[in-house]
């Protein structure tokens, strides 16, 4: 008996964080359209529902019933999954992110984080290496020129600034003192890595735009260059599939960044998911933001920050951590 | 609980099935990018295997290493060239392939001999030596840079001869 | 002016120049004002503009004791640069001329404001309707029964 009420609690906790995610996601577009409209003096959608509240929904019914076209050259079987593996490898990173304390139900203690592992943050870039897959095999499964190219960018992009990513987030964990995220969490109790990090925060922003390809690094998709990049092909469920899971990444990056530089969910009088909510719609928030305010760069000028600026900068912040740490 | 030993033994057949069929297909598909993609599977199916015997960290390791970057790199070489030709070609058994499949099969019946003659399989393991901490981050780091300091500086000089090797080989020649 | 050595103005100078990151961060705070202030566009079809009391939109016949008070002179017709009024006069049993036909192809009219200018009996006025819609050619050739209420045209919306 204990043991099913134990499996029928993991199954319950489970359904209910997938959910949310998927809710997030959906209504982080919503989120980004009203923002960017609020940006450019504009209203956003506001037909469908109270200012817009239903649109994402809209949109997901529209996006069902559209025509879903497979290209006749295309490699059909790689064209189908590789928005899977993009979206799966998107959702799969909710994983290990806590949010929150433990909480009693049932006379269990139940820990609110999916898999507390150990590796929390070889995981997340585990799957990072994988879902990356899914920009270049889309790209390349198309057979058009565009995706291709806009695969090259995407594999080249991730290649590049995973490294200042790991660097940057190496440091933390030096100053943390473990890989695994409640752990990183529960080490900022007192002091968030934000205050202990400034730079690595900084560092962590930039590349986490660039590993989720947006603005300013939306190599990738540049629709004035490559017509969509990636996706051009794409239509229907298969494209919203990619789309979701772009913001699902919009979403997981904040909550990363959230966990290992502004204290995960640690904050006075409210309970933790919520101020776990508050830190990363902030995030989110910075990253629209900075969407509406800034250019895309070009390929070349991207390259040499990643790799001329960044990756020393990133060096130099874990030297100097780890300098700090040996001698304190 | 009964579930709870079966559910590891399932997942761990599956995931040999699984790396074993990825291999097989990874020598048998004809489209280049297919192969690649099937590696990738096999490395993967492999990962889980790591993670069954609880080593988090290799597991980790070989997906982000492996399928991450190198696989990565492979299938981007091979997105460029033409993979068409490739896929088009009539199958035609070739010598040099009789005589690998023949090559083959001989190590595949010495390694079955080796093993079943000289590894007791689990009873040969020494269970009571193994400390509770092995395979976790702290130990393998432990072990990496105080027991195995002296190959793993070896290992990191001999990739960065390879890598000033690449460097002089792309170098283009300021002479000409 | 090399002098192996930075002094305060130099670092003065170099602070004041902008570098990578001011501008970014000017950038910034100028979206972010964007964000604070009202924005500028409206919902269309149920919230509207005020527009100029001497807007010209498409034409109103207007009638007294519920008949036009065009006379059917055709000044109008006859002042109109692209000819987009048509006039067919007649004269009733009581001796008044009226228009029989009075139609006016609104794709035609350049809104100059003539007709309305030189009318003798000030029977045509412009009303402020602007968004007259059609799917055809055809809807856009007004008869006088039509002038009468131009704001039937208003686009609703769906």
């Amino acid at each position: 008996m204990d043991f099913l009420i134990d499996i029928a609690i993991t199954v319950v906790f489970n359904l209910i964080v997938f959910v949310g995610l998927l809710l997030i996601v959906a209504y982080s577009t919503w989120f980004e359209r009203k923002l960017l409209g609020d940006f450019q003096l504009r209203l956003g959608p506001m037909r469908v529902g109270f200012h817009g509240l239903m649109q994402p929904i809209a949109d997901a019914i529209k996006s069902f019933f559209k025509e879903d076209v497979i290209p006749k050259n295309a490699d059909t079987v790689v064209f189908i999954l590789a928005p899977m593996l993009s979206f799966v490898c998107a959702l799969g990173v909710i994983a290990v992110i806590p949010f929150g304390g433990t909480v009693h139900i049932f006379g269990r203690d139940v820990k609110l984080i999916l898999a507390d592992i150990d590796v929390s943050v070889l995981y997340i870039f585990a799957l990072a290496a994988l879902g990356s897959y899914g920009c270049v095999l889309g790209g390349y499964a198309s057979y058009n020129k565009y995706s291709l190219v806009g695969a090259l960018r995407a594999s080249a992009l991730m290649i590049s600034y995973e490294l200042p990513f790991a660097l940057t987030i190496i440091a933390v964990v030096l100053v943390s003192g473990t890989l695994s995220f409640s752990g990183i969490v529960d080490a900022q109790a007192g002091l968030w890595n934000i205050v202990k990090q400034p730079v690595a925060f900084i560092l962590a922003i930039i590349c986490g735009l660039a590993e989720i390809n947006r603005t300013p690094f939306d190599m990738p998709e540049t629709e004035s260059e490559l017509a969509c990049g990636f996706n051009v092909e794409y239509s229907s469920m298969k494209f919203s599939m990619f789309f979701m899971a772009e913001y699902c990444h919009l979403f997981t990056i904040s909550a990363i960044i959230t966990t290992l530089f502004l204290g995960g969910w640690h904050g006075p009088f409210l309970p933790g998911p919520i101020w776990f909510l508050i830190k990363s719609i902030a995030l989110m928030y910075f990253f629209i933001w900075e969407r509406s305010t800034y250019p895309r760069l070009r390929i070349d000028q991207i390259m040499r920050f990643g790799w001329k600026f960044l990756l020393p900068v990133s060096l130099a912040n874990l030297v100097v951590t780890a300098i700090v740490m040996t001698i304190f | 609980m009964l579930a709870e030993l079966m559910i590891p033994v399932i997942i761990f057949f599956m995931a040999v099935f699984f790396a074993m069929g990825s291999g097989v297909m990874v020598v048998c598909s004809k489209n280049p990018v297919h192969s690649a993609l099937w590696m990738v599977s096999t490395l993967f199916s492999t990962a889980i295997i790591y993670l069954i015997l609880q080593f988090d960290f290799i597991a980790a390791i070989q997906v982000i290493v492996y399928a991450g970057a190198i696989m990565m790199l492979i299938v981007y070489v091979i997105m460029l060239t033409s993979v068409d030709e490739e896929v088009r070609r009539k199958y035609r058994l070739r010598l040099y392939q009789i005589v690998g499949l023949a090559f083959i099969v001989i190590i595949f019946v010495e390694l079955v001999k080796t093993g079943s003659s000289h590894l007791t399989g689990w009873e040969g393991l020494d269970w009571k030596h193994i400390p509770e901490t092995f395979g976790s981050v702290k130990y393998i780091a432990h072990q990496l840079f105080s027991k195995y300091v002296f190959p793993f500086e070896v290992v990191s000089v001999l990739l960065l001869a390879a890598i000033a090797g690449s460097v002089v080989l792309a170098k283009k020649d300021k002479k000409d | 002016m090399k002098k192996g050595y930075y002094s305060v103005d130099d670092i003065r100078e170099a602070l004041r120049k902008p570098g990578y990151v001011t501008p970014l961060l000017k950038g910034l705070r100028y979206t972010f004002k964007m964000f604070m202030s009202k924005d500028v566009t409206i919902q269309y079809p149920t919230e509207r503009r005020q527009i100029s009391e001497r807007w010209r939109g498409i034409h109103r016949l207007l009638k007294e004791n519920d008949k036009f008070k065009c006379v059917g002179c055709g000044l109008c017709a006859e002042v109109c640069p692209p000819k987009a009024i048509t006039i067919v006069t007649e004269e009733s049993e009581e001796g008044e001329r009226y228009p029989s036909k009075f139609q006016i192809d609104e794709l035609r009219c350049i809104f100059c404001g003539f007709c309305v200018e030189v009318c003798p009996k000030d029977a045509i006025e412009y009303s402020k309707v602007y968004d007259f819609v059609g799917y055809d050619k055809k809807e856009f050739l007004l008869e006088k029964e039509d002038l009468v209420n131009p704001e039937k045209y208003i686009f609703q919306g769906k």
